[in-house]
């Protein structure tokens, strides 16, 4: 499926669920595609200048669509890699990595972030 | 029969030695008190002439021959002159030690520059005794070294079985200080058959060329060693001990410590009731120490693991990726402020990520089809499948591969360098914000992630409670270690052996990146040791009806532990062993591992047990007697083999019936004896 896409002079990403424009992109929205990045089906839009009316999605989508361009084009490589990783560990342990999912330290992580600092309450 | 000890220290030397002040009326009573028919002087890398000549004018009926004790190699080297040209012999030791003080090593070569002829001269290097000189520089000097001091009876005769080992010697080693506790080295000599009269070095040189003219006691039975000064042997195999209370049974144990005792690991010495006094915690704890290579085999791999994941920081990689996020957004949101220095393509480039692990796939296959190119000693096996003419071809062409990646990425990161000194130039002609994309790399930062989850994975299976070593028998034991989880914060902090709370870490156990990132916080952990806190590994002991030990069991659990370390050590000594456990127990479990042991070293037992006394089958016996003559104690051994009729004290003067000696201390007597197999003899017909 398309994890980036150019429709109606918009650039979209899916963040898990749904298709949000691009310039709603956040540090979990980037998490989101990356999880995907490593699947068969994950696709995007080449970027084209001339299908972006916005002027800021046509920044966020190019930088973003050159990122993930570069990890495709290293993914077999990384696939290799992840095959090989602990695999002495998780056969000798029997560890369920499919069972293993990240949301529960994500949310651990995001509830964990250091709250704002207002600049008011600085007493000097 | 003589007895030498050619290893004897009279100056202190400085990083070498203890302090101590030599005594020259002490060397003589040394002497008498052992017997002791040659000694040679040997201190650390230095001869005293004048010293040399007071010790040989004043010791009576001792042959004193100049020596000195070199560092060798990496180990210790005895070298022993004849007594006749002592001026020549003082030269060359002055010899080396200038060399070592010069900070120059004594080589082979070297040994022969200074003292030209070592065939002239006595070489015993330190054989089986720290500090050891290495087999190869023995083989350097193999015309000229035939003997090799050693530490133990065990050792000597061990080393005395092998076909081309060197002949074992053992000496005192003593130091002849005023203090000198003579008693203390009785029992560290050589004895050598030789009829040589005056004793000279070379008959004493050609005695040593022959294992059988070397022995450690004075009758020269092969399989004794001496212990005390009066003659007093022992096997060296099974001996037991037996006699009446307050016989001097102890006391005689005691006094092997105090002689054979020199370093660590010499003498496994398992006193009376020893084994008994633990408590359940203790016992526990014991167990566990010693089975904490069992916890290490198991988590050896999640512990490469940790070693891993433990360099990864997931806040820098979220600060990155939202410095990143933010960066973006403000740069595209800005687009109408831009001008024609952020407009340029190059302002908001991304760099090549650049990744060596390919360059690094290949350079390993390139060294191992090098070594296979290389390999002298299996070529004719690996030329039977893959020609040198292939080797090569495939060698070039992964080569060619390799040069190939590493121009790509010089290029690669020509050009990043070039992208970002213009950018650098371009931001500083703007006000548009710029992209802080430098350090995202999404392959990187997803590897992270991937090896964040494998690691959690790997994590929360391994504190699932399993048995992770089938049992394990140790006698009519079993030990069974199990994995399980932590329940609190308690179990953490004992785990840890500190003063440190865990309460914050263990809300988190069940995140295992989460409860490591704790971990790393608490400053007094070792980084290297927080694998230890995943899971709990406990064992438990269980005996014959796998059912967990009683308190009686636990003792016999600790004596067959015990024995099993006493593998290690130089000579084992039990006192009373059934004084803490049933005859069943030691017959069936601990005589055989007891007679096992005493065929690798020399085994004491004192005993008033027949299980233990007899049924062991001893190699000799001994039999302690306190007698009050003109009321005064006087103590007596009496020994002999098994067979023997009597058993005669060490200077054969006095002798008592050896049949009678066993029934009376272990059977109680000979009335007691018969009472008692009649007895059984009248339960058998009832049955």
């Amino acid at each position: 499926m398309k994890y980036l896409k150019i429709e109606n002079n918009k650039g979209f990403y899916w963040d898990g669920k749904e298709y949000q424009e691009i310039d709603k992109i956040d540090k979990n929205g980037l998490l989101a595609l990356l999880n995907a990045a490593e699947t068969d089906s994950f696709e995007l839009d080449a970027y084209d200048e001339n299908l972006l009316g916005n002027k800021a999605h046509q920044v966020i989508y190019e930088n973003v669509h050159t990122k993930f361009g570069q990890f495709l084009t290293d993914k077999d490589q990384f696939n290799t890699e992840v095959a090989n990783l602990y695999n002495e560990a998780i056969g000798k342990y029997s560890a369920d990595v499919q069972g293993e999912n990240l949301d529960d330290n994500d949310a651990l992580e995001s509830s964990n972030d250091e709250e704002e600092v207002n600049p008011e309450d600085i007493p000097f | 029969m003589k007895r030498v000890d050619f290893h004897i220290h009279t100056i202190p030397v400085n990083d070498k030695d203890a302090h101590f002040e030599f005594d020259l009326a002490k060397f003589q009573e040394y002497t008498n008190a052992l017997s002791v028919d040659a000694v040679a002087i040997t201190n650390h890398n230095l001869f005293d002439l004048e010293q040399f000549k007071e010790i040989a004018k004043t010791l009576e009926n001792v042959v004193v021959f100049p020596g000195i004790e070199i560092d060798f190699e990496d180990g210790h080297l005895l070298l022993i002159g004849e007594n006749d040209n002592l001026d020549d012999f003082s030269q060359k030791c002055e010899s080396v030690k200038n060399e070592l003080a010069s900070g120059n090593k004594i080589s082979s070569d070297k040994l022969k520059e200074i003292f030209v002829d070592l065939g002239g001269y006595l070489l015993i290097p330190h054989y089986d005794k720290r500090p050891k000189v290495r087999q190869s520089a023995i083989d350097s000097l193999s015309d000229c070294i035939f003997a090799g001091e050693v530490q133990s009876p065990k050792k000597f005769y061990r080393i005395i079985k092998e076909t081309n080992s060197l002949t074992p010697v053992v000496f005192s080693d003593a130091r002849i200080s005023v203090d000198l506790d003579a008693e203390r080295h009785q029992g560290k000599h050589t004895f050598i058959n030789t009829n040589s009269n005056p004793l000279t070095l070379s008959a004493i040189k050609t005695a040593l060329r022959d294992k059988n003219k070397v022995f450690l006691s004075n009758t020269g039975r092969h399989g004794f060693f001496q212990v005390f000064s009066d003659g007093q042997e022992l096997s060296s195999g099974l001996n037991i001990i037996i006699g009446g209370r307050s016989s001097g049974k102890t006391y005689f144990l005691d006094k092997l410590k105090d002689i054979y005792e020199t370093e660590e690991k010499s003498i496994k010495y398992i006193k009376q009731f020893d084994l008994v006094r633990d408590d359940e915690k203790k016992f526990n704890e014991r167990v566990e120490k010693d089975k904490s290579a069992i916890r290490e085999e198991h988590l050896k791999e999640f512990r490469k693991v940790v070693e891993d994941v433990i360099e990864i920081d997931r806040r820098a990689t979220n600060h990155q990726l939202e410095k990143y996020i933010e960066t973006l957004l403000d740069f595209a949101s800005s687009e109408k402020l831009q001008d024609e220095f952020s407009k340029a393509k190059l302002f908001k480039e991304t760099k090549y990520q650049v990744r060596k692990t390919q360059e690094e796939e290949l350079k390993r296959l390139l060294k191992a089809v090098m070594l296979l190119l290389n390999n002298h000693t299996y070529k004719s096996t690996i030329s039977k499948y893959i020609s040198d003419d292939n080797l090569k071809n495939l060698s070039n062409d992964l080569a060619k591969q390799y040069k190939k990646l590493l121009e790509a990425r010089l290029k690669k990161e020509w050009i990043n360098e070039l992208v970002s000194e213009i950018r650098q130039q371009l931001e500083s002609k703007t006000s548009s914000p710029k992209i802080d994309d430098d350090d995202i790399d999404f392959y990187r930062i997803k590897l992270e992630r991937e090896r964040i989850r494998r690691f959690n994975a790997v994590a929360n299976s391994i504190k699932k409670e399993t048995e992770i070593k089938k049992t394990e028998s140790f006698g009519k034991f079993k030990i069974r270690a199990i994995a399980s989880p932590y329940v609190g914060a308690q179990g953490l902090h004992d785990e840890s052996g500190k003063q440190v709370s865990f309460t914050n870490a263990f809300v988190k156990y069940n995140l295992p990146i989460a409860f490591l990132e704790e971990l790393k916080i608490i400053e007094s952990l070792e980084k290297t040791e927080l694998y230890r806190y995943f899971c709990k590994v406990t064992y438990q002991v269980l005996n014959e009806y796998d059912k967990k030990v009683s308190g009686g069991e636990m003792a016999e659990f600790n004596l067959l532990r015990v024995l099993q370390d006493a593998r290690q050590y130089e000579m084992l000594l039990i006192d009373e062993p059934e004084s803490s456990f049933d005859n069943l127990f030691l017959k069936k479990n601990v005589n055989k591992e007891i007679k096992d042991i005493s065929k690798e070293m020399p085994v004491i037992v004192v005993t008033h047990n027949n299980t233990v006394g007899m049924l062991m089958e001893p190699d000799y016996v001994l039999y302690t007697q306190r007698k009050i003559v003109n009321g005064k104690d006087e103590y007596r051994i009496f020994s002999g083999s098994p067979g023997e009729k009597e058993f005669k004290t060490a200077n054969g003067t006095e002798s008592i019936g050896s049949y009678d000696t066993l029934l009376d201390t272990l059977e109680a007597g000979q009335e007691a004896y018969s009472t008692r197999k009649g007895l059984y003899d009248s339960f058998k017909k009832i049955i």
